[in-house]
């Protein structure tokens, strides 16, 4: 039972670093790391969804490492990592309150506050929270997207899914 | 019912974000001042409104090298050896609602409006 979790683990892992390379080939809005569609965010929501809190903090951690391997940037790791914890936080915080889509929106939003926080501090410029009111906008669009899709995909093959993942 | 809250909530944040997107652009001024940091130090200051022609500026520090291009009505980051490049590929800000960041080199350029005088310069 032990390795049937393990490769669940690995196997969504991989679909995320999949979906995050992909993903930073895309041309950038604003020269600041965090606008991005935050696809990969879709799996963490999944992981989120089917198994513990703890397999997902593991799987985002993996993401968030290897990703920032393979797109060759370390020093954008640290607003990743914070970025990604701080809002895999407060989704395990309302996950039990807020339906699917709403849980991303707000997921992408404190995702992109907290690294434009982690900038301003870095820069000790907070001349960059002009970017806050386009960075919320484009948090509820792209959460939105990816929340809907994970509702989509959970109402209509939940049953299936449970029985992989389990 | 708890579903509404969700969309109020959300929309409401929406709606205020464009809000402040529009104030931010109908209060920016006509800018004319850069300034350029690093690490959050100010370290030059050069007036836009005074060029005759466009100039640029070198920001070598620790092997991390930033150039900047200054003309009569914008700047922009015309090559830097930061990884991701971001900045170069934001282009030419022309007004202060938008600072032109450097994020790996700590380097951030952000234009001041000098068209409107400032307050102490009002009391005197
Ligand atoms: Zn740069």
């Amino acid at each position: 039972m032990r390795y049937r979790r393990l490769t669940s683990c690995a196997l969504l892992t991989a679909v995320a670093l999949s979906i995050f390379v992909i993903e930073a080939q895309f041309p950038v809005l604003i020269p600041i790391p965090g606008i991005k569609p935050g696809l990969s965010n879709i799996i963490t929501l999944f992981a989120l969804l089917y198994l513990t809190p703890g397999e997902t903090a593991l799987i985002l951690l993996s993401r968030i490492l290897l990703g920032s391997l393979f797109v060759g940037n370390p020093v954008i790791l640290l607003y990743s990592l914070t970025g990604g914890l701080c809002c895999l936080f407060v989704e395990l915080c309302i996950c039990k309150i807020a339906p699917i889509p709403a849980l991303s929106a707000v997921g992408a939003m404190v995702h992109n506050t907290v690294q434009l926080l982690v900038a301003a501090l870095v820069t000790g410029t907070f001349a960059v929270f002009c970017y806050l009111p386009i960075l919320l906008i484009a948090g509820i669009i792209t959460g939105l997207f990816t929340g809907f899709c994970l509702y989509f995909l959970n109402r209509s093959c939940e049953k299936t899914l449970k029985r992989i993942f389990s | 019912m708890k579903t509404r809250y969700w969309i109020l909530l959300l929309s409401g944040i929406f709606l205020l974000s464009c809000l402040c997107l529009y104030l931010f652009s109908s209060l920016a001024p006509n800018t004319l001042t850069a300034e350029i940091y690093r690490d959050g130090i100010l370290i030059e200051t050069v007036s836009l409104s005074t060029l005759t022609e466009p100039v640029t500026r070198e920001v070598l520090h620790q092997g991390m090298q930033n150039r900047i291009l200054l003309e009569q009505d914008g700047v922009s980051m015309i090559f830097a050896t930061c990884p991701d490049n971001l900045c170069v590929k934001q282009g030419k800000i022309k007004n202060s609602l938008f600072p032109i960041v450097c994020l790996p080199h700590g380097i951030v350029i952000r234009l001041r409006g000098d068209t409107s005088p400032k307050p102490d310069a009002i009391a005197r």
